[in-house]
């Protein structure tokens, strides 16, 4: 193709490590977060403890695992609306087999797992075989499913689970270090090493970057699609029963009234992950919860007034992403060709 | 009009038709099983002020996502809009100016969205996520812990005056929808709303100044959000910080019910028009039959997706395939992202 | 092309399966609505012209419970009270409520029952918020609706009467009283409020400020948090707030999402003790709490009578048999209360706050 020998003859100034391009993002976040931490504990130096490290950190890990299913779904160049009802039926759903039949924790996390496939099945169908667009299936089942989220309910509440579900969601193993978090990380890493290693995650790639081509290129485009939508709604699934483990609780709103899916796209959004596909990582999503969450710890402590919270949330988020000049739009400038995006290495001509 | 965009006019009013019969079909069902819904059809035309706001915001959604982005911050501005209109009121404020400064915050936002995603080239979608949570912000702050309520008739009128039988809401919506409707399908402006979705680059190039158009789509959503929270401050006779942000999700089931493209370069305003008053009656005439806000909602959903699952079907009878839907999709995309490249390599 | 035939069929058949689950769906949520359903006014269908409300001939009415929200636990105790002496009132609850705690949502519901084919005889709402529900409960009044609130209120004139959970003061002096009673009187306590605006919450952090003013002036309110009555942002900013202020000495949730959420935080942080929680919520959530010693102290008030206050106060409402302010009345076996005006105009205070504690919480369900 035309675009692969521009590259040879501007001489690029791009390294060949495939790693630089995809870190960027990942890294700019991280120094911003290790500024606001040391303003931070300048300013109050309690804030630099095991106690509220660990805090942040597993705070975090609810919106991790919707983000870690939201980048599927917009790495596809789609967008799953309805995962915070998902979110809220698993752990509803969990919640109540936990508390009225005393399910330990194994079962509990294939059972929710089970619960968000299930319910990513409603929207793998519209998107994947009907062709609906993805905002426009997702925002129907945001609402089938949350009211279907009230029916099962049932008017009752999920508020005394077994102690093995909390004692994951708060114990730290290591000063600092929640458990809840190497649960987190292990789902990131499994995730990463699907997208960058194995030949489905390529092909989620490809389809975000451009349908048409991949489907030229032999890519089964619609069983992508499928199975993209069936991981958002099992990941999603997970996060209830991660939801369950850090609250304890769940109620016929859970998931809706924290607005989990904006908090979630805002996440994997601010973690690099486009919103027109193709581009993004695993690595992405807990990064970006995990800045989302530093965010709000960093301005309760700095006594900002709870009113000023979400704009400080907003203005964080505006100052990420121009900071971030790969976020902007590429009107006349020279951006990364495909093979570099997709972390294929370049061979030498 | 989007003449670009269009492969098979045909194909385009037949979905304002259905619309226009699905909300006959639902105006006679509700008029016959609920005594109260028509009353003579002075009820019918009450009923609609309560979905006017929702319309108003719709008018400015459909615009910008005719563009290819999306305004999140609608809902929060209007909000904020109305809080403003609201604590100049009981500030003494005339009505005239209250409702001037009410409009320009909601301007000041969209303008500031425009700006930003214009000339900075921010995707819209983060840009608008961080103004709500600004705005709302704003909200929570002026409104402080006694918003403002209580205001005068005339203001009320607003919201739930009438002339003769037609709430005075309405009419403010019909002509609103005529101004837009006109700019977006008569006007160089608005038709190169759709040509910006459609291709961006290529519109460029055709001399369409894209920033300026874009600072101007985001602005005039704002201005209308601003107008939309006027009215919800009138109707409910008081504002409150969250008056205005629950409607942005209707707002764009409106939009998207009416046809427009997600992706942008494809849709009618008038379409969207109709679509409001769909969505709005079937609502307001579910709960007077009784059903709980639970089945409404739900209803809501299963009308949205079987809308747009017979929409697409019938689309794709029309002939177009799979793969030209494809393209059509994705084409803008890629050759947006490789304008120069493209250019030079014919060179 | 045998991809847009598949396409076609697919269509073709999700559509179907969209369109049977549609029925089915609304067929079964109109029945199952979360314990009410839309009951039908008994024998009274035939009564009532034209948008009256409905009363037959053997005094039967419907009392329509519209709370803040579907599904929450104290709310549903309302109603499961009002049900109980429902029967012998000649009446019939209909508990209906929006799925999002929004006033103007709220307004919504009510418009619907006021225009629905059988509008009920009596209006008890909780409002969501002050103000917005206003111009849809003065349309009900128009049409000959009675209009009474309880536990969260609207402005005076929109209703005719209401029934307040717990005087004020009293609430605030519960409180502080036992924190005082624990803690000592100085030091600095937190207060976990749902919202900014939130006119109960706001009224007890206020009796709060003014028993402390006048009794214990070395005790001070330090930072308030907002859970926008959720557990989960409760428990996030109950957390944040412990952390960013060591010298804490109690922390005080005034809502029901934020006392669960609070105690989780403190729990979660291994201060179960070391920093106090005395809530306003229903025990249920909190069971958990009462044995480790986290929950200090919980108030609240018998969610279940109140229902059936609810319902005496309707039938009486309805019936024109309700004294004017500075009367008073008996409801069934609940007892005497007064009309007062203080502080709004036709409110009848409920009772006063009721402690539970790890002696008394089993005898409650909710």
């Amino acid at each position: 193709m035309a675009e692969r020998d521009a590259p040879a003859a501007e001489k690029p100034a791009w390294t060949w490590s495939w790693t630089s391009v995809l870190v960027r993002r990942e890294l700019l976040l991280v120094a911003v977060m290790v500024i606001i931490v040391v303003l931070s504990t300048l300013h109050r130096s309690y804030f630099w403890s095991s106690r509220n490290i660990s805090f942040i950190l597993a705070d975090s890990m609810v919106i991790t695992f919707v983000a870690l299913g939201q980048t599927f779904a917009l790495l596809s160049r789609g967008i799953d609306l309805s995962v915070a009802p998902i979110m809220g039926l698993s752990a509803v759903i969990v919640g109540f087999r936990a508390q009225d039949h005393g399910m330990t924790l194994l079962p509990a996390v294939l059972l929710g797992a089970l619960v968000g496939l299930v319910l990513g099945v409603g929207n793998a169908l519209l998107v994947g075989i009907v062709r609906l667009p993805p905002i426009i299936a997702t925002l129907g089942t945001l609402s089938i499913y949350g009211g279907l989220q009230f029916v099962v309910t049932g008017g009752r509440q999920v508020d005394h689970i077994p102690v093995q579900y909390t004692d994951l969601g708060s114990k730290t193993i290591l000063p600092g270090i929640p458990l809840i978090l190497l649960v987190g990380l292990a789902a990131v890493l499994i995730t990463a090493l699907v997208l960058r290693h194995t030949v489905f995650g390529r092909s989620v790639y490809a389809t975000g970057e451009d349908a048409e081509a991949a489907y030229r290129a032999g890519i089964p485009v619609q069983r992508v699609t499928v199975i993209c939508y069936l991981v958002c709604g099992l990941f999603a699934g997970l996060a209830g029963v991660v939801y369950l483990m850090r609250t304890g609780s769940a109620v016929a709103t859970t998931g809706t009234d924290t607005n989990a899916n904006l908090n979630a796209i805002a996440a994997a959004l601010i973690g690099g992950t486009a919103l027109t596909g193709g581009r993004g990582s695993a690595l992405g999503a807990i990064v970006g919860s995990v800045f989302l969450s530093l965010s709000l710890s960093a301005m309760v402590f700095a006594g900002i007034p709870p009113i000023w919270q979400p704009a400080g949330v907003g203005g964080a988020i505006l100052l990420t992403v121009l900071a971030d000049r790969k976020a902007r739009r590429p009107i006349g400038r020279r951006i990364a060709p495909t093979w570099l995006r997709l972390g294929v290495r370049r061979r030498p001509a | 009009m989007t003449g670009i965009a269009l492969a098979r006019r045909h194909r385009v009013p037949a979905w304002g038709v259905t619309l226009t019969l699905v909300l006959v079909a639902e105006l006679f069902y509700f008029t016959l099983t609920t005594r109260h819904f028509a009353e003579g059809g002075k009820g019918m035309l009450v009923l609609t002020e309560q979905f006017v706001p929702t319309g108003i915001l719709a008018l400015g959604a459909a615009a910008v996502i005719l563009t290819g982005n999306i305004d999140l911050s609608a809902g929060a501005t209007a909000s904020l809009s109305a809080i403003v209109v609201g604590s100049e009121l009981q500030h003494g404020t005339g009505m005239g100016p209250a409702i001037l400064y009410a409009i320009g915050i909601g301007v000041a936002v969209g303008l500031f969205n425009g700006l930003v995603v214009a000339l900075l080239g921010i995707d819209s979608l983060l840009v608008t996520l961080a103004t709500q949570f600004i705005a709302t912000s704003l909200a929570t702050s002026i409104g402080g812990e006694s918003p403002p309520y209580n205001f005068s008739p005339a203001f009320q009128r607003l919201g739930t005056g009438l002339v003769g039988v037609i709430p005075v809401s309405l009419l403010i919506f019909a002509v609103l929808s005529v101004v837009v409707v006109t700019v977006v399908t008569y006007t160089g402006f608005g038709r190169a709303l759709a040509l910006i979705g459609y291709n961006r680059s290529a519109a460029e190039y055709s001399g369409i100044r894209a920033r300026s158009v874009l600072v101007s789509v985001f602005t005039l959503s704002g201005s209308l959000a601003g107008v939309a929270g006027v009215i919800l401050a009138a109707y409910y006779n008081s504002a409150r910080d969250d008056i205005g942000t629950t409607l942005l999700l209707p707002a764009i089931t409106c939009v998207v019910l009416g046809g427009v493209d997600i992706f942008g370069g494809r849709g009618r305003i008038g379409e969207v028009v109709v679509a409001v008053f769909v969505l709005g009656f079937l609502t307001q005439g579910l709960l007077i039959q009784g059903r709980s806000s639970l089945t409404a909602t739900m209803i809501t959903g299963f009308v949205l997706i079987g809308a747009l699952i017979i929409k697409v079907s019938v689309e794709r009878a029309a002939g177009e395939t799979l793969l030209a839907a494809t393209r059509r999709l994705v084409g803008q995309r890629t050759a947006a992202r490789r304008p120069l490249r493209s250019l030079l390599d014919r060179e | 092309m045998s991809t847009r035939k598949k396409a076609g069929k697919g269509t073709v058949v999700a559509a179907g399966i969209v369109a049977a689950v549609a029925l089915v769906t609304s067929a079964c949520t109109s029945g199952a609505n979360a314990g009410g359903g839309n009951a039908p006014t008994g024998g009274a269908s035939g009564g009532g012209g034209t948008g009256g409300a409905v009363v037959n001939n053997n005094g039967d009415m419907t009392l329509a419970i519209v709370p803040k929200l579907l599904g929450l636990s104290v709310f549903e105790a309302n109603v499961k009270g009002a049900k109980q002496v429902a029967p012998n009132l000649h009446m019939n609850v209909n508990y209906t409520a929006s799925v999002k705690a929004s006033g103007p949502d709220q307004a919504n519901v009510i418009t619907g029952l006021v225009k629905s084919n059988n509008p009920p005889k009596v209006i008890a709402y909780s409002a969501n918020d002050p103000t917005s529900e206003v111009p849809a409960l003065q349309a009900a009044k128009a049409a000959g609706i009675k209009v009474i609130g309880f536990d969260s209120d609207v402005t005076a004139s929109a209703r005719d009467y209401f029934i307040q959970d717990t005087g004020y003061p009293e609430m605030g002096q519960a409180l502080i009283d036992a924190v005082v009673k624990k803690f000592g009187s100085s030091g600095t306590v937190g207060i976990l409020s749902s919202t900014k605006d939130a006119t109960i919450q706001n009224e007890w952090i206020k009796a709060m400020r003014d028993y402390i003013s006048s009794k214990y002036p070395d005790l001070k309110i330090g930072p308030i948090g907002y859970g926008q009555s959720n557990q989960a942002t409760s428990q996030t900013q109950a957390t944040n707030l412990i952390n960013s202020n060591p010298d804490l000495k109690a922390l005080i949730p005034i809502d029901g999402a934020a006392v669960p959420g609070a105690l989780a935080a403190v729990k979660a942080l291994g201060q179960a003790g070391k920093i106090g929680v005395f809530g306003i919520g229903d025990p249920n959530p909190n069971r958990q709490y009462f044995a480790d010693g986290s929950l200090t102290g919980l108030f609240l008030w018998d969610e279940v009578k109140q229902g059936q206050l609810i319902a005496y106060v309707a039938r009486m409402v309805a019936d024109g048999k309700m004294p004017a302010s500075g009367g008073s009345f008996t409801a069934g076996d609940l007892g005497t209360f007064t009309v007062t005006n203080d502080p709004a105009p036709n409110t009848i205070i409920f009772s006063k706050p009721l402690e539970f504690t790890k002696d008394n919480y089993a005898q409650y369900d909710f």
